[in-house]
């Protein structure tokens, strides 16, 4: 018999702590053709950030909370607290059911993720929309020998919310966003996932809004875009395929808009590298092409864009991680160029810094043209436990 | 006279090349038999949870913390399965390992990364590489099975074990057996190990790591050893130095529970994202 008895599964009810301080810089001072309002933006400012995350389990029970709230010196736009997560779930053998408010991740790309579109991004804390609000939802999944399928409900649309920078350089007009179907309460969503051997497989299903809202000209005043919620549904592929040291990755979506069939895909191929190096852990190189034939009308900055970069754990003790991403647009040959650094500087203290540049980008280019005097650098020092 | 010194010649090489190869065999066979012992000594422990400290230390001085969950579970017909959860510190909490070492064909691990929120698999050409940083490859954290090696008793010497419970296992001067062992899989990165083993119960004390150029690595040392369920010997403290950079790394459990009712559904790839 065992020497000492414990609940099966129980996980750290050590919450989880994150608070940091920062400054962010913008490489111009005031946006282009803004409205007079709009050209006093600020160009430097310091923020306070912060994040509560719990987990708690108890036998077939658990509860997961996540809360973030960020104070910007002059940004009102990045002055605001989220509950990313915020859900119990109960277990029933191979059925679990799960309600509140949660954040989930759908996808294996490393830049764009053509899938994971359950959550509204957060502008303010990433301009690719890779960080998500919470989103709330009931669901229920089954669980197989190597796979599992849930069923989602997404009662409450939240629509996406703009910081004053890096922003457009005309006028959003939040306060008067347009849906294209009204009933836009209540998204469906189904997904199946497996592991495999060599690698792993999804295909999911969804029916509701569209997170990303097509920026339509207001008819009467030129200096404003208004936001233009979508229907949207989609079938998609995601999954990734283990090659030797090799990662192959793909993400494929074919769904219907504006009474069109489109088709998007997203592939990718990471390769990591363990250089015979005390100061470097590994270094894994990334190439991603996107496509998507909604070109103007795609959710994402990317239409026909090529990505390569790299992701390493350098120093002795693995304490500094690097990331560099450049993107290309393949018909006007707008940059793109994304650099992180995280350095552990003690166990309870680090800091991070990144920056943004857009290179040469294209009137043409319509995403990446409203935003290209945007380049900002943020540093800002951590302390979590 | 030569026809009779060449056969002569002939038949004392024979004799000693047979002598050395009966000596090897004998010797390769009792440290076989060795290496079964230590292997049967854990049987039947069913599952294991526990938690640890583990500290990275660079040749100045200089070292990180990091706490960690291992749970562990028994297998029959092949190797132990392992899940590796970090919970400290906060900006790689959820980092995962899990191992499913395999008798036959090649180990499977796979790595999952919350930063990028992807699992990477562990290929049999990158287990030499090192795990978080550490002083640990992941090749040292599967479960080895006794036929994944040839041996070689090297013979008996005295050692000293460091128990807990000094009242059932006095630490006093024991006998040791040393025992080499050479990996059969091309992609390890040692060209062989030499074990320290108590003669008493079969414990690895100490475990020396020579690289693929015969020199000598890093070398694991066992120490703290405290007996469980009054059968299965479980050392505390374990340390791992790389001689060749100084660098160091030290695992100290902080509990240690056996049979809590682990199974298979626990250690499969969606357990990783948890």
């Amino acid at each position: 018999m065992g020497c000492v008895y414990e609940a099966a599964f129980s996980a750290p009810i050590q919450p989880k702590v994150d608070i940091s301080y920062g400054v962010r810089h913008f490489s111009s001072p005031q946006i282009k053709q803004a409205p007079p309002a709009s050209s006093e933006r600020y160009r430097t400012s310091l923020y306070l950030s912060g994040e509560l995350e719990t987990n708690l389990e108890i036998d077939n029970y658990s509860f997961q909370g996540r809360l973030f709230a960020n104070w910007d010196q002059n940004d009102e736009g990045r002055q605001y607290a989220n509950i990313r997560q915020a859900s119990t779930s109960a277990r029933f053998d191979q059925f679990t059911l799960a309600g509140g408010v949660g954040t989930f991740f759908w996808g294996v790309s490393e830049t764009i993720n053509l899938l994971n579109t359950i959550n509204q991004s957060d502008l303010s804390q990433s301009i690719d929309g890779k960080v998500k609000m919470g989103q709330s939802f009931i669901s229920a999944s089954y669980a197989f020998s190597d796979s599992q399928i849930t069923l989602l409900h997404l009662p409450k649309f939240v629509e996406l919310e703009y910081p004053d920078r890096p922003r457009s350089k005309l006028h959003i007009d939040q306060d008067n966003a347009i849906f294209e179907d009204r009933a836009g309460d209540g998204d469906f969503a189904l997904r199946w996932e497996s592991n495999l051997d060599l690698g792993e497989v999804a295909i999911s299903l969804f029916q509701g809004t569209r997170r990303d809202p097509l920026l339509i000209p207001n008819a009467l005043e030129h200096t404003t875009l208004i936001p233009y919620y979508l229907h949207t549904k989609y079938i998609a592929f995601d999954g990734l395929l283990f090659v030797g040291d090799a990662i192959i990755k793909s993400e494929m979506k074919h769904g219907q808009e504006l009474d069109n069939n489109y088709y998007a895909f997203n592939l990718g191929v990471e390769y990591p590298t363990y250089p015979d190096s005390e100061y470097i852990q590994d270094i894994t190189l990334i190439a991603e092409y996107l496509f998507d034939d909604r070109e103007e009308y795609s959710e994402t900055m990317g239409q026909k864009d090529i990505f390569f970069g790299g992701r390493g754990v350098l120093g002795q003790l693995g304490q500094i991680d690097l990331r560099t991403i450049m993107g290309i647009d393949l018909d006007n040959y707008s940059k793109y160029l994304d650099l992180s650094i995280t350095h552990r500087l003690t166990d309870y203290i680090r800091w991070q810094g990144k920056g943004v540049w857009f290179i040469d980008v294209s009137k043409d280019d319509q995403r990446l043209s409203l935003i290209e005097n945007e380049d900002f650098i943020e540093v800002s020092i951590h302390f979590a436990y | 006279m030569l026809k009779k010194v060449v056969p002569c010649l002939a038949i004392t090489l024979m004799l000693s090349t047979t002598q050395i190869y009966a000596a090897d065999t004998n010797q390769a066979k009792i440290g076989k038999d060795l290496a079964y012992k230590v292997d049967r000594r854990d049987q039947g422990y069913r599952d294991t949870s526990a938690q640890l400290t583990m500290t990275i230390a660079n040749k100045a001085g200089n070292s990180t913390v990091r706490k960690l969950r291992i749970d562990i579970l028994e297998m029959e017909n092949e190797g132990d399965r392992s899940l590796m959860v970090f919970d400290f510190p906060a900006d790689i909490r959820g980092t995962s390992l899990l191992s499913h070492p395999k008798f036959e064909g090649n180990d499977e691990q796979w790595l999952y990364l919350p930063s990028i929120k992807r699992t990477k698999r562990i290929s049999s050409r990158n287990k030499s590489g090192a795990f978080v940083g550490s002083e640990f490859s992941f090749e040292d954290l599967s479960d080895k099975n006794v036929e994944e090696f040839t041996y070689k008793h090297l013979g008996t010497v005295s050692c000293q074990i460091s128990t807990i419970e000094s009242n059932t296992f006095p630490s006093i001067d024991q006998t040791c057996e040393k025992l080499q062992r050479v990996p059969l899989d091309k992609h390890s990165g040692y060209s062989r190990q030499v074990l320290t083993i108590d003669s008493g119960s079969y414990r690895i004390l100490t475990i020396d790591y020579y690289d693929v150029r015969g020199n000598l690595l890093k070398t694991l040392v066992s120490e703290n050893f405290q007996l469980f369920d009054e059968k299965y010997w479980r050392p505390l403290r374990v340390v791992m130095t790389n001689v060749q950079t100084g660098k160091s790394t030290t695992l100290e459990y902080e509990t240690l529970d056996f049979s809590i009712g682990l199974n298979e559904q626990h250690f499969k790839r969606s357990s990783l994202r948890h």
